[in-house]
């Protein structure tokens, strides 16, 4: 008996660690694969789309007549309906506002919900917005603090000093005032410091053959350290250090850098720019492709990222500064921080 | 004997010193996913050129699933000819597509085929122009030949490579293809991530085994810059990169692990995309398994008689990346290395001669490994659920005791087999692993939903072509990882 017990207890013990499991064989409470989004797809204005497909979803816009109305988005919620409105100081908006037409506001005054405008949008100096989707231009005076995202089919232009919240993107062009804050951009173009008519930039006809080198690479690689002023590069080549190409030197592909990799002034790159520390671009350089940094992007004034035509990529990890008169025609990203700064101190 | 005593005293301090490399290995890296800095990946590049693609799929008695992967893939692209769409609707598509068709072709390689694999690929081929099927009948077998003749049909830049029982989600293309844009990159890992999971214990011990796998292994090498592996599926890699280096080595039978090692030794770099997520179907019987686990140790093992010396002789590799290079090498080999331990701790124990070293700090010592060490892997796959916000699947954990005798029995086997390769130069024979998938295989509601909105075949390629696409989307995931 004491032995058939003694055998028990120790079968017992050897059980006790995979109950636990046997139990959740059994149960399956977990057993579901890890969860895929099969029909998910990069959109940059997708949280404008969204906004706009959950109001038609609600037929929203069947709702003639000016008025508060409870409508089922996500879930109950209360919408102003109105036509073109006008918001006076200091006022705090608790429910969505729908305007058919434009929407105006004063100083000071608080959207604490959406709001979706079929006209163009100007916002006073200092109010506090949760998101706005616009099918006109959406103006933000100096000190708008913007908590989620803005989109908008026209034009976005923002003041100083202004809080852009995760997301802004539009059908058009964004124009960004000093000192604004940012996660995430995307514009064709998008500008920084004054508004200005934007000029057509034109890709040059890529001119690097993509074929192997003698070592079977397509890139050169180099443990130098610079790319002398006014040099030609026709390969795409990766630096194992950090890296400085020279003033007005035309890399003719792409350029790859392990550590910083600093750009002076009139560079042209045809290719990509990717560094695993940070990118500092001179003034009035031209990057057609993508620029790519683990660490921080800074860009200095009168440069351009990509052209007119085609849709290329800004992040930062870390962080991305703009100075004023920055032209990138696509999209922008950043983790941390993303800054129109003031100083000229790139390159 | 006093020699023979102390050659057994010596493996039992060499086998103690490879495993604390590797239970440090396997802390660092949980530890390192778990607090340190995340690499990003370039996932969130959004770019208006599109690099042209091949993607290849070698098949070989694939009708239980050849019609699934090409529904997905073709869902992926515009147009579908079907003019009865009205225009805002093609507009639609068009905005949902994810990669042009005309940036792309899908090869489909028929190997050998006896089952009806041959007549569904020729169906969509007669759809869909841009799929082209291979159809092999000739010459060698396996994996690494029929992906030759594929490469000498593909007219990308990129080549895409998914096995037949993938089911790939709509943005994989993008995201798998964006990072050549990056110079230095030859190829590309995505993440596999089991589909059949709840099917029984071993699929759930499997799924348990790529998480840890992925989310912890191959994104701390990549957060690390060490040597991200390229898996042969759910990847992929330069075209004309791969050609200037002989294609793939059909004697060979892990010929992801041999890419990996002859792209690294050229000056690229591997990389892995954790976001690229990818369903695959794990085996389902321990058979099966077996056959799997044998053919990869058989195969890992070939790869690392051959690039051992190579890899430490590199001039393009880093120290560390030497270091993870070689470890990397060697993880087929622990198996055998820990069962010559026991046999050879069992004769120490037996010949009266076990006591190595004595005193307070070998017993603490043992104290810590036993506390620490034993539990590496099940702390990293443990971390590695946390991570991807599992729940109750972790107390499965200590069920993958099982899978490792399981695991090391037949990865001892498959390292003698790589020997024999290695020392007769014999042929190697690809062993495909058994799909399982019928209808009425159990499948993430998701992607039920997914087949039904989309009017796609559920096994047998019996597509419909009047599918539709989700015009808005389902989220956007932008993220920086």
């Amino acid at each position: 008996m004491l032995i058939v017990l003694t055998a028990l207890f120790l079968i017992a013990l050897f059980a006790l660690p995979f109950l636990p499991g046997i139990v959740e064989w059994i149960r399956k409470r977990d057993a579901e694969p890890l969860f895929i989004p099969m029909e998910y797809i990069r959109n940059p204005r997708y949280f404008g789309n969204s906004f706009r497909r959950i109001l038609k979803d609600a037929n929203a816009d069947s709702e003639s007549s000016p008025g508060i109305r409870t409508l089922t988005l996500s879930k109950e919620e209360k919408v102003e309906i109105t036509r073109s409105v006008h918001f006076g100081e200091n006022l705090a908006i608790d429910h969505l506002v729908y305007t058919r037409g434009d929407l105006t506001s004063d100083g000071h005054v608080f959207f604490n919900k959406e709001l979706y405008v079929t006209g163009n949008v100007a916002i006073g100096c200092y109010n506090v917005i949760q998101a706005i989707a616009g099918d006109g231009d959406i103006t933000l005076a100096e000190g708008t603090k913007c908590r989620r995202w803005l989109d908008a089919e026209g034009t976005i232009r923002t003041g100083r000093n202004c809080r852009l919240g995760m997301s802004v993107s539009s059908g058009d062009k964004i124009f960004l005032g000093k000192n604004c804050l940012f996660h995430r951009l995307f514009g064709m173009p998008i500008v920084t410091g004054r508004e200005k008519t934007v000029a057509a930039h034109t890709a040059p006809a890529p001119s690097l053959p993509q074929k192997l080198l003698s070592n079977g690479l397509t890139f050169k690689p180099l443990k130098d350290r610079a790319i002398p002023p006014g040099a030609v590069v026709n390969e795409n080549v990766v630096f194992l250090n950090d890296v400085e190409v020279g003033a007005g030197a035309r890399l003719k592909g792409s350029i790859k850098s392990h550590g910083t990799l600093t750009i002076k002034e009139d560079v042209v790159v045809e290719g990509n720019i990717f560094s695993d520390g940070d990118i500092i671009i001179g003034r009035n350089a031209a990057v057609y492709g993508h620029v790519f940094s683990q660490m921080t992007v800074r860009i200095a004034g009168q440069s351009a990222i990509s052209c007119s035509n085609k849709i290329k990529t800004v992040v930062g990890k870390k962080a991305v500064f703009l100075e004023p008169d920055v032209t990138i025609y696509g999209f922008l990203a950043t983790e941390g921080e993303g800054k129109t700064i003031e100083q000229e101190s790139c390159g | 004997m006093e020699m023979v005593i102390l050659i057994l005293k010596i493996y039992l301090i060499f086998t103690i010193c490879v495993l604390l490399i590797y239970t440090i290995r396997h802390y660092f890296f949980t530890m390192h996913r778990l607090y340190s800095e995340q690499r990003v990946y370039y996932q969130d590049i959004i770019d208006s050129e599109f690099k042209k693609i091949s993607i290849l799929i070698p098949m070989h008695n694939e009708e239980k699933v050849a019609g699934q992967i090409l529904d997905l893939l073709v869902s992926n692209t515009f147009p579908y000819h079907n003019v009865e769409e009205p225009p805002q609707k093609i507009l639609d598509l068009l905005i949902a597509a994810d990669y042009p068709h005309d940036k792309m072709e899908i090869i489909p390689i028929n190997d050998y085929s006896s089952d009806k694999t041959r007549r569904i690929l020729d169906d969509y081929a007669t759809k869909y122009p841009f799929i082209k099927p291979v159809h092999r009948y000739s010459g060698e077998r396996g994996k690494p030949a029929a992906l030759n003749d594929g490469l000498k049909r593909a007219t990308g830049e990129i080549i895409i490579v998914f096995d037949a029982d993938y089911l790939p989600p709509k943005g994989i293309l993008k995201d798998i293809a964006v990072s050549f844009n990056d110079p230095e990159v030859g190829a590309v890992m995505g993440r596999v991530v089991p589909v059949n999971t709840k099917t029984n214990m071993l699929t759930r011990l499997l799924d348990l085994e790529r998480t840890g796998g992925y989310q912890v292994d191959q994104q701390a090498r990549y957060n690390l810059q060490l040597i991200p592996q390229y898996g042969g599926t759910v990847g992929g890699f330069r075209r004309e990169v791969v050609e200037a280096i002989g294609c793939f080595d059909t004697k060979l039978l892990a010929e992801d692990t041999d890419l990996t090692f002859r792209l690294l030794l050229c000056g690229w770099k591997v990389i892995y995309a954790n976001r690229a997520e990818c369903y695959e179907e794990a085996p389902e019987t321990w058979s099966t398994r077996a056959r799997q686990i044998r053919r990869w140790s058989r195969g890992h093992n070939q790869v690392l008689f051959r690039y051992l010396g190579p890899l430490l002789e590199s001039s393009h590799l880093t120290r560390y990346e030497k270091l993870d290079g070689v470890l990397l090498l060697f993880i087929y080999s622990i198996p055998l290395i820990m069962v010559l331990a026991i046999c050879d701790s069992l004769a120490l124990f037996f010949l009266g001669e076990m006591q190595i070293v004595a005193g307070l700090l070998p017993f603490l010592f043992v104290g810590a490994y036993n506390t620490f060490g034993n539990f590496a892997p099940f702390y990293q796959i443990g971390i590695a659920s946390l991570l991807d916000g599992a729940t109750n699947r972790i107390l499965l954990l200590p069920m993958l005791l099982f899978n490792y005798f399981f695991n090391t029995f037949y990865i001892t086997i498959g390292f003698f087999e790589a020997i024999v390769d290695t020392f007769t130069g014999r042929h190697t024979k690809w062993s495909k692993t058994k799909r399982f998938r019928n209808e009425n295989s159990e499948a993430p509601q998701h992607i039920k939903d997914l087949r039904r909105s989309n009017g796609m075949s559920n096994s047998r390629g019996n597509h419909v072509s009047n599918r539709s696409s989700d015009p808005n989307g389902t989220g956007n995931k932008t993220r920086l990882e």
